[in-house]
């Protein structure tokens, strides 16, 4: 009666990696299909004070910017189709192509103060959403990351002229 | 009765399936977890260049469907019940972010009088949450 304690053989003493490396890699996909879901967006300031309350040394520094459907014919959704051809926006009641709009705002925002990044939006309440927010992100990447944005309540500034 | 002697024993236990197991679990969860954190389906409005907006732990996600339909978290909200409700959200905490998914076909004004419910409620920023455009 005897038994043969590995026989055979020999001891392998080293530490079996592969399934640590199929753990690190099934990991590694994992993220790499998770990071392009992040999400993304834009912040949006609604501070309690209304638009009326800035003092007056700052309201000429005051950025808005108007989008009006007379000015750009956004009120039906854009269905993949980007903003239509000629659209403008008023930025203080001047008028500006949404095509050269980010460079209007790198011409505005280019040398200000962080504190001073801020760009007031007026849109009137009938435009597509899309069309807002892509007008928006022109802005803010003419302007740099750090433009802060608000918006305006009263609906009339969208179409003052 | 004879033992055949031909392979030894072994006395460690094979965790190969195990592993297998779990990592499948792993790719599940992982896969879903994000997938119902997001929300009721909303077509979000796409854009060039949209700066990354962290997914914070106590965010409230506010989507407005097409149908002008709207939801707090996982809960469903008439429209005449949203003021009241994101006001009591943000009693619960005030620290928390707000973020709005609101669907590309819907009015600017729709999301303009959600995002001015947000503020009567006393928070002082909101996320509008959009898509990357996809470079082909």
């Amino acid at each position: 009666m005897g038994m043969a304690v590995g026989g055979k053989g020999g001891l392998n003493s080293e530490i079996n990696v592969t399934p640590l490396v199929d753990v690190v890699l099934v990991l590694l996909i994992i993220f790499m299909v998770i990071v392009p879901l992040s999400q993304m967006g834009y912040d949006i300031e609604i501070p309690r004070e209304s638009i009326s309350a800035v003092p007056p040394e700052q309201t000429e520094k005051q950025v808005i910017m108007a989008v009006s459907e007379a000015d750009c014919a956004i009120a039906q959704p854009l269905g993949g189709a980007g903003l239509p051809p000629g659209c403008r926006v008023r930025i203080n009641k001047e008028e500006c192509l949404a095509a050269d709009l980010t460079t209007r705002m790198g011409e505005i925002f280019g040398n200000r103060k962080k504190s001073d990044k801020i760009l007031f939006l007026a849109a009137e309440e009938k435009l597509n959403y899309e069309g807002i927010v892509q007008l928006l992100d022109m802005a803010k990447s003419g302007a740099g990351e750090d433009l802060k944005v608000g918006i305006v309540t009263d609906e009339r500034l969208a179409t003052a002229r | 009765m004879h033992i055949p002697e031909s392979a030894p024993v072994r006395s460690d236990i094979n965790v190969t399936p195990l592993v297998d197991v779990v990592l499948v679990l792993l790719i599940i969860f992982m896969v879903v977890t994000p997938m119902l954190q997001k929300g009721p389906a909303v077509k979000l409005p796409v854009t060039m260049n949209p700066p990354k907006k962290p997914d914070e732990k106590n965010q409230i996600l506010v989507a407005i469907e097409d149908d002008r339909e709207i939801w707090i978290d996982k809960e469903k909200v008439p429209e005449s019940a949203f003021p009241p409700k994101i006001r009591e959200a943000y009693e619960r905490s005030s620290s928390s972010t707000v973020v709005i998914k609101g669907d590309a076909r819907l009015n600017y004004g729709d999301v303009k009088k959600a995002m001015l419910a947000v503020k009567e409620a006393g928070f002082t920023s909101v996320g509008l949450i959009v898509e990357k455009r996809q470079t082909q």
